[in-house]
């Protein structure tokens, strides 16, 4: 059955029950993931999978629930088990769907490209990126493999107010970890790339920076503990997006846990950082013209020049706090909760190229590679506390020298972002929690240039 | 879900279409999870996951498809095209299946879903308020109860199909202190293989205490030390250092692909001699708990390290078709949506002879980690890292100030042989969910010793371990 004859299916069902409004967000995919090795044949996952989501409101209460089961039965068990939660549910405001007047209007975007529906294209894709990677660095073949899969996505949205909308769109991503080796010491860096439509990064450019990164950390010292000016490369700054963007986010914001919360056009950040969230961007991989209660969505300024200018709101935070929504209503999946999430953050480049900021750093370190960056793991999304274990370079005179590991570094996120100097001009988006298995179920595509940050403590001998 | 005739025919299908293994994995999950936070419930979500996995292997190639279109028409159409990709010759198969029972050590008294919802909302009041009341400083304070009932079959061409099905109850419950300038956190996230009596069985206020005491000593905590020191690692959430340094590494995903720290070393010395280190699934009603794996393979204690030495892997089908060694019970997803790899259960240190109060005595300087966050480890270069989110200094033998935001990290290959005491306290497990590449599952650990605490990441029980010159990142 499809989302179409399901929504329908259950139009009728829902007018059994005692519901003053109801909203329907329906999410099919279809997937092809393949991972090629050296001299293997490809290892091959496909999908297909169909859900929805259903929130349903009664006297301002909420029931919410999910089925994939796009049938009669699958219908009555959504009404039923989202009737079952609302006389429990009590978010202290009165919680509506989205109604449209007259005169609204949603943005076309057009980021479905069918050339991602041909197998062979992606398998090629993962193949010739894998054999690069090999031709580069021949001791790199054992160990190399290339993960490209590619997500087609439709979505739909459907309340009892009149909203009835659908969007497809697809993206591709490409993992990989060249390792190098020797005499038995290993290290890896890593690759990530999205693409779509409009274009991505310049893959070949990314892989050739990673195995030369990975060979640099087999000769690797650890750096002396102290208080450090950093560079973050691109691909990591990313990490850190990741990290403090849930500062503005309305849940965070509503229920007064975010510090900013009550700092709505002053300073919270350095004049050098701005933060843009745009859900209409060509090239973010989550573009969408509505978000997940059929609310337009639209390109907003969360920073500017360190000054807070907005929030990211669904129609439920907003309410919370007497404002309107942004658009910002996601869900990972039909499955999962409906956040008041960004859709495609990302630091505003500046002018810089990296070895300008390597100059502006003069004496310090290099940062390639962090792990634990995810909130619950290195990274505390309460207070804002971090602390993740780091690899990179040492930075002397403006010049990058050699390789660092088992350094951890570690601050707050609230006063990092004070801390930014300067930006590149080097706009990269990184791997996103929500396409890695087992991370944190977060919704959001985050990108970000290269940036200087003052005053990073970093642990190591 | 579908009738066994159609699981037979996709099964004959692969086989034929040249599959030397072939698989199908049905699952019908119901989920709940209700949230009260501050003083209201204000979130609630029930659902249900229905679908399917179907996996063939050809030599070493494998080829996964997942859909939750269960007609017949789409179930042999995918098998087919998955088929495809195998490249392998058509062949002869007629194939029909046994039914299997999976001895059911977990016993649930009270399926979560007949029970009302406002019997959970009372659980959930009263640890919210025992969190919230335990300070002033407390500001905010949460409880989730989340449940699953989970029923997967599975149906391999070995010829024998099984039927599980495994009820989960855990409580998330989280604090947040503040003096007005800065916030810090606590959490506590029990869980058990167990229906509602969990509420009874498990004394969940004195742990939302626990949760809230772990809030406000952070807000009056300073920052961690940095260096080299050795580190006392408290039992219970410990246990993430088994997991994270040392586990994954043995997972056989790691092991057959060649190249892994821990690969060629069965029956070799890889740690100090005072360690047993055991993964075992078949713990009643523990967190990482199983019946019967996501391969139809019934789950297993399995002895990994044997007083120093390595004496098995963490096997999986495939692995076990490479590295030719039994499969372990232990290849696992977190639902159809995932083709499964070899994963960690609950996994542990076994204690050892020294008691917790000798292990703090012996350390003139050092530090004392009691409650964890995540962390992750590296299967290549044994590199690991977890931060501890409550940790002490430890002065003159005496466990002294709180500190905050530090990590530990260090190579695993190298600080396995630096366990210089293991803790004979068993204490009780921690719960954690472990993410990887067949996605988020429940797993447990444990080192043995002072009160169970835990992480973020995993049910892990250690004994209280004192790991000599461990590499403290404040």
């Amino acid at each position: 059955m499809t989302l179409d004859t399901f929504k329908n299916m259950f139009e009728a069902q829902a007018a059994e029950f005692d519901f003053d409004d109801w909203e329907l967000h329906g999410i099919c995919t279809q997937s092809l993931e393949a991972t090629v090795r050296v001299d293997e044949r490809p290892s091959i996952t496909r999908s297909q999978v169909c859900g929805v989501a259903l929130r349903v409101l009664h006297n301002g209460k909420i029931g919410v629930s999910f089925t994939e089961r796009l049938d009669e039965h699958g219908a009555c068990f959504l009404a039923k088990a989202a009737q079952d939660m609302i006389r429990f549910t009590d978010t202290g405001v009165s919680a509506k769907v989205f109604t449209p007047d007259s005169g609204i209007r949603y943005q076309s975007i057009d980021n479905y490209d069918p050339v991602f529906e041909n197998e062979d294209y992606v398998i090629d894709l993962a193949t010739t990126i894998n054999e690069y990677v090999c031709q580069l660095d021949l001791s790199m073949r054992q160990f190399q493999s290339t993960n490209a899969k590619v997500d087609n996505k439709q979505v739909v949205v459907v309340n009892s107010r009149g909203v009835n909308l659908a969007h497809k769109y697809n993206y591709l991503t490409l993992f990989l970890h060249p390792t190098a080796s020797q005499g038995g010491k290993m290290r890896e860096s890593e690759v990530f790339a999205s693409v779509n439509l409009a274009g991505g990064p310049n893959i070949k450019a990314l892989c050739t920076r990673a195995v030369e990164t990975a060979r640099d950390y087999l000769t690797a010292d650890v750096p002396e503990s102290g208080t450090y000016s950093v560079v973050f490369r691109n691909s990591i700054a990313t990490h850190l997006i990741q990290g403090f963007a849930i500062f503005f986010c309305g849940e965070q914001v509503s229920k007064k846990i975010s510090l900013v919360a009550d700092k709505m056009g002053e300073q919270v950040a350095s004049s050098a950082l701005t933060v843009i969230d745009d859900p209409l961007l060509p090239e973010g991989i989550l573009s969408c013209p509505f978000d997940a209660q059929g609310v337009p969505t639209r390109k907003k300024v969360v920073i500017e020049n360190g000054i807070l200018r907005s929030f990211m709101h669904n129609l439920d935070t907003a309410a919370a706090v007497g404002s309107e929504s942004t658009g910002n209503a996601w869900r990972i999946s039909y499955n999962h909760p409906l956040e008041a999430a960004p859709c495609n953050i990302y630091i505003m480049p500046g002018k810089y190229n990296e070895q300008e900021l390597f100059e502006m750093l003069g004496d310090g370190i290099y940062i390639t590679r962090l792990v634990s960056t995810f909130h619950g793991a290195g990274v505390n999304a309460v207070s804002g506390d971090f602390s993740m274990p780091a690899r990179g370079f040492k930075i002397k005179n403006g010049k990058k020298c050699d390789a660092l590991e088992l350094f951890t570094i570690s601050g707050n996120y609230y006063d990092l972002i004070r801390n930014i100097r300067a930006c590149g001009n080097d706009l990269l988006f990184g791997p996103p929690n929500m396409l890695i298995p087992g991370a944190p179920a977060e919704y959001g595509n985050y990108g970000s240039p290269a940036v200087l940050v003052d005053g990073i403590s970093v642990a190591g001998k | 879900m579908i009738p066994r005739g159609l699981i037979e025919e996709i099964i004959s299908l692969g086989l034929t279409c040249g599959a030397d293994y072939a698989e199908v994995f049905l699952e019908d999950n119901t989920k709940t999870t209700i949230t009260y936070d501050n003083g209201f419930i204000d979130d609630a979500l029930t659902g249900q996951d229905y679908g399917a996995g179907i996996r063939l292997f050809k030599d070493t190639n494998i080829v996964y498809t997942f859909t939750n279109n269960l007609s017949k028409d789409n179930l042999l159409c995918i098998t087919e095209k998955a088929a495809g990709c195998l490249q392998a010759p058509k062949q002869d198969a007629s194939f029909s299946l046994v039914e299997g029972i999976a001895l059911n050590r977990h016993r649930v008294l009270a399926v979560p879903s007949s029970v009302c919802i406002g019997e959970k909302v009372r659980h959930l009041e009263r640890i919210y308020k025992a969190a919230r009341d335990y300070s002033t400083e407390i500001i905010k304070a949460s409880a989730k109860h989340w449940e699953m009932d989970r029923r997967r079959t599975i149906a391999t061409s070995d010829g024998v199909v099984w039927s599980d099905r495994s009820v989960y109850t855990r409580v998330f419950i989280n604090t947040v202190a503040s003096n007005g300038i800065e916030h810090q956190t606590g959490f506590k996230r029990p869980g058990y293989v167990m229906g509602m009596e969990f509420y009874n069985n498990v004394d969940v206020e004195t742990i939302a205490q626990e949760a809230a005491k772990t809030a406000v000593t952070l807000l009056h905590a300073r920052e961690a030390p940095s260096g080299v020191m050795p580190v006392v690692l408290a039992k219970g959430g410990g246990g993430v250092f088994v997991h994270e340094a040392i586990g994954h590494a043995l997972e056989s995903v790691a092991i057959s692909k060649g190249g892994a720290v821990y690969c060629d070393k069965l029956g070799k010395k890889v740690a100090h001699e005072k360690v047993t280190l055991i993964d075992d699934g078949t713990l009643p009603n523990q967190w990482g708990s199983i019946n019967v794996d996501d391969e139809g393979i019934a789950a297993t204690r399995n002895v990994l390290i044997d007083k120093g030495i390595l004496k098995n892997y963490i096997v999986d089908r495939m692995g076990s078709r490479i590295m030719g060694l039994p499969p372990t019970g232990s290849g696992r997803r977190e639902s159809y949506r995932f083709a499964p790899v070899s994963r960690m259960t609950t996994t542990f240190f076994a204690p050892g002879p020294d008691s917790e109060e000798d292990i703090i005595k012996s350390i003139n300087y050092g530090f004392y980690a009691k409650e964890f966050g995540g962390g992750s480890g590296n299967w290549i270069t044994s590199d690991f890292d977890f931060t501890v989110l409550e940790g002490y200094i430890i002065r003159n033998g005496q466990i002294c100030e709180p500190c905050r935001n530090a990590s530990l990290t260090g190579h695993a290959v190298d600080v396995l042989f630096e366990i210089d005491m293991v803790g004979n306290d068993q204490g009780d497990f921690h719960q954690g969910m472990c993410g990887a590449a067949s996605g988020s599952l429940p797993v447990g650990n444990h080192i043995s010793q002072p009160p169970p605490s835990e992480s973020g990441i995993v049910q892990l029980v250690v004994v209280c371990l004192l790991v000599m010159a461990l590499l403290l990142l404040g």
